[in-house]
């Protein structure tokens, strides 16, 4: 499919549609845009390589192992039909759907506290869905009777309606992303869930609420979206410096993980709402980039854990020294995580910043203080792990003496390599993103401010 | 949103992790021995 799409052409493509529901005008219709093409792409590499890793994650819960699997892949369909999903009604249900296989995974599999993280997730997710199937009914009975995106796309509404019906689509988008103050749910589930899930979780599945926001709040509410930016924009500030504060507190690897998450979400959600071209490419590659870094992040903090039976940073100490391989990927996750030149975070962060720079400097300029605090949660995360004097209570334990496997170095090359080749080359990911965020820029009619090409040469 | 596909691109991507799930839950598997070991 890669191959096959047109960047250059028509704005939806691989279209399928077939009728499901006449009475409701809800029909079963796939295409995909630019934005949701990387999304699968996204999905493509991270499932398989989630498998992999968790090939013995199930083991140890003395669950069913095949059933651990089988949610992996139901969670997997569910994921790819929420981004390839065309008609408002079938989004809807994939969006609803994919709580399930998500809550077993953690409630059957996870960790301390994993039932209590299942259903605060399972909870969180499904008030953001009552708010969003108000606003669908909504929007179907105000908007023709139709679930048809493309037909709502001309639907016409009051400005009281349609700031309504945006903010019902907002709620579940920014519970789903999260955004503060919705984020809550996020560090217990990414703490509870199994690395590999925890992974699909902050990787790809978080990706559903930015991406609705792109898809659905903008070009079907334009009016509201514009009114509501500057709060949004407001939210996402908080988030990235509360949620990276948070981070620089945390004693629990994977709680502290899910924290950078949220911060990075935050440069998301700035990114959509700066109504830039640039900004907005840069957040779509921002969703493409933060899977493969949390996803990787994620991966090699569950094989520590796995290894160490623990999550708490204390409980390592000087790690390096008996697993010099898996701590070197660790540091090259933790550095691409906080962005670092020449790691492909960096150019999406780059583009956000750049993009909302232009028009809106004093926005760009807090967000910045966000790269500073990635810095240090980061880098002190990994000195705490890895370096310094050797925790003598992991000398102890057995499997703290194996370095990566051959199954994980197949598991962290790809991941490692797409890092850097984006990093150095993002032309062909930003080239498919690029046409869907202008025609996404056009629907909220908002345009870019003069190019920063001519801006120089004055 | 002219133009429908030749080939349903994505319904099979969509449909085909789910044969998958169903495949992997219910595939009949070897029971263990009679004396408990595997």
């Amino acid at each position: 499919m890669w191959f096959a799409y047109d960047a250059g052409g028509e704005r939806f493509q691989f279209r399928e549609s077939y009728t499901w529901i006449p009475a409701w005008d809800a029909r079963f219709t796939f295409a995909v845009d630019g934005i949701a093409l990387v999304m699968l792409l996204l999905i493509a590499v991270l499932v398989p390589l989630v498998i992999l890793a968790s090939w013995h994650d199930a083991d140890a819960s003395k669950r069913s192992v095949p059933v651990y699997f089988a949610l992996l892949l139901a969670l997997e369909s569910t994921m790819i039909g929420v981004f390839a999903a065309a008609d408002v009604f079938l989004f809807y249900v994939f969006f609803e759907v994919m709580l399930v296989p998500m809550y077993f995974l953690i409630g059957s599999y996870g960790g301390q506290r994993r039932q209590y993280a299942a259903v605060k997730f399972f909870l969180y997710s499904l008030v953001g869905g009552l708010f969003m199937l108000a606003a669908v009914i909504g929007l179907w009975a105000l908007g023709g009777h139709t679930f048809s995106w493309q037909e709502l796309l001309s639907a016409d509404f009051s400005t009281g309606t349609e700031r309504w019906l945006f903010l019902g689509f907002f709620v579940a988008f920014a519970i789903k992303a999260p955004f503060f103050p919705f984020h809550t749910w996020l560090p217990d589930a990414g703490g509870a869930a199994p690395a590999g899930s925890a992974a699909l979780l902050v990787g790809v599945l978080d990706k559903v609420g930015t991406f609705g926001i792109l898809r659905y709040c903008l070009p079907l509410f334009p009016e509201a979206s514009r009114w509501f930016a500057p709060y949004a924009l407001a939210i996402a500030l908080i988030g990235i410096i509360y949620a990276a504060l948070l981070a620089v507190g945390q004693n629990d690897l994977k709680r502290l993980v899910s924290y950078t998450s949220i911060a990075h979400f935050g440069f998301i959600g700035i990114g959509i709402f700066a109504f830039t071209t640039q900004a907005g490419t840069g957040a779509v590659l921002y969703m493409v980039n933060h899977g493969l870094a949390t996803g990787l992040l994620f991966l090699v903090v569950g094989m520590f854990v796995a290894r160490r039976g623990s999550a708490l940073v204390s409980d390592f100490g000087g790690a390096g020294k008996l697993v010099p391989l898996l701590a070197g990927v660790l540091f090259f996750a933790g550095l691409a995580s906080l962005a670092l030149p020449g790691t492909a975070p960096f150019v999406s962060e780059f583009l956000v910043l750049l993009g909302t720079f232009t028009v809106n400097k004093t926005v760009a300029v807090i967000a910045t203080a966000g790269i500073i605090l990635a810095a240090a949660y980061v880098l002190w995360m990994v000195q705490r792990t890895t370096q310094g004097t050797l925790n003598p209570a992991l000398t102890k334990v057995d499997a703290m003496r194996r370095d990566l496997t051959l199954r994980e170095k197949f598991v962290v090359a790809p991941l490692i390599a797409l890092l850097l080749l984006l990093g150095f080359y993002p032309k062909p990911v930003t080239d498919v993103i690029n046409p869907a965020v202008q025609a996404t820029m056009q629907d909220v009619d908002k345009s870019d401010p003069a190019p920063a090409v001519q801006e120089a040469s004055r | 949103m002219v133009g429908v596909s030749d080939f349903p691109f994505l319904s099979v991507l969509t449909g085909a992790p789910l044969v998958g799930a169903l495949v992997v839950a219910f595939l009949p598997r070897a029971k263990p021995e009679p004396n408990g070991s595997r």
